[in-house]
């Protein structure tokens, strides 16, 4: 008896493993420096947030596929394209007091805040966009 | 005591299966990484003083070619620009860039005026649009430069009804060597639009 759960623990652990090598990680990263200073420190499994996407009430998925309309396609064909091609910077922007970039990492987007000593690092990872913009198609009309 | 070791193996064994599968998986997305002969746009917008802030953007041309299809909106559809009319004030615009084509290099049009200098030729199947804007209202001169491969001009243009065929020149682009497109210059702001295999904007 004693072995099979440690059977069943150890299936879904590795099943854990398999699911989170594959779907990467979410990283968030706010730092604020004022009027107070916070530090937000996030590392998600991807698998989570698709998970979640997954229990997520469908009428608030249907809003949101609703609002984000004909940018679907677009944003899903470009994180498509984005894992195919190598790392690369697709937009770095700065003024005298702020800097925003938008990079290819690896198979993650990262997107990186720098603003009047506030910082906010986000990486997601290209398939949980995939994944996310494919949940919010099926709730479109077809053209 | 036998079935618990049984357990731990196949549990040992699941792990060891799990880690060569996602090893796997990450070693065939980087074999899927093309090599250095994808042209890429740039886009960089300086501020000359420093002041206003610096964009740059790059982007694989292979990208905007599988990005373009996927717009639906009401001017831009399956990669073609919907415009009013290539008939402009009883010019046909279509025929003109034909003529252009065909024709040898040099100068076509030249305009000056008291505020502004016009100058469109030709040049080795580029197609070059000069212009000087120099408003005594202005604190300083706007200078365009735009150079267009006839290759591109003629993709654009490659529809029969009134709509531009961005997809067609977004492909023609990708056959380009490395050349700069745009450029505009107003004293303040410089924009530089242009193609090369360099995935950086150096």
């Amino acid at each position: 008896m004693l072995g099979r759960i440690a059977l069943g623990f150890s299936l879904a652990a590795i099943l854990l493993v398999a699911f989170t090598l594959r779907d990467g990680f979410l990283v968030v990263r706010v730092d604020e420096s004022s009027p107070e200073t916070h530090h937000i420190h996030l590392i998600l499994p991807a698998t989570f947030l698709s998970a979640g996407l997954a229990l997520a009430p469908t009428d608030k998925l249907r809003q949101a596929a609703e609002k984000a309309g004909p940018l679907l396609p677009a944003v899903r064909e470009s994180c498509h394209e984005l894992e195919r091609s190598p790392d690369f910077t697709l937009v770095d922007a700065d003024d005298p007091t702020d800097r925003v970039t938008i990079q290819k990492t690896g198979r993650d987007l990262r997107i990186s805040v720098l603003s009047k000593g506030d910082n906010v690092f986000v990486s997601v990872p290209l398939v949980t966009i995939e994944k996310a913009t494919d949940k919010l198609q099926s709730f479109q009309q077809p053209l | 005591m036998r079935k618990h070791i049984g357990t731990s193996l196949l549990a040992v064994g699941g792990l060891i299966a799990a880690l060569t599968v996602g090893a796997a998986g990450a070693w065939a997305q980087a074999q899927t990484q093309p090599g250095g002969d994808e042209t890429w746009l740039h886009v960089r917008v300086e501020s000359n003083q420093g002041k206003e802030g610096n964009v740059r953007v790059n982007m694989p041309i292979s990208m905007a070619e599988a990005i373009i299809p996927a717009i639906h909106n009401d001017k831009l559809n399956n990669g073609h620009i919907k415009i009013g009319d290539l008939n402009v004030n009883g010019v046909d615009v279509r025929s003109i860039l034909a003529a252009v084509r065909d024709a040898k290099d040099g100068e076509f049009v030249n305009v000056q005026t008291e505020d502004s200098d016009v100058k469109v030729s030709k040049q080795n199947g580029v197609l070059i649009v000069h212009v000087l804007d120099h408003d005594k209202t202005k604190a300083n001169p706007t200078q365009v430069e735009v150079h267009v491969p006839m290759a591109v001009v003629e993709a654009l243009l490659s529809t029969n009804g009134n709509d531009l065929d961005v997809l067609a020149a977004v492909k023609a682009l990708a056959h380009q060597s490395a050349s700069e497109l745009v450029s505009v210059d107003d004293g303040t702001e410089h924009v530089r639009i242009w193609v090369d295999t360099n995935s950086t904007a150096e």
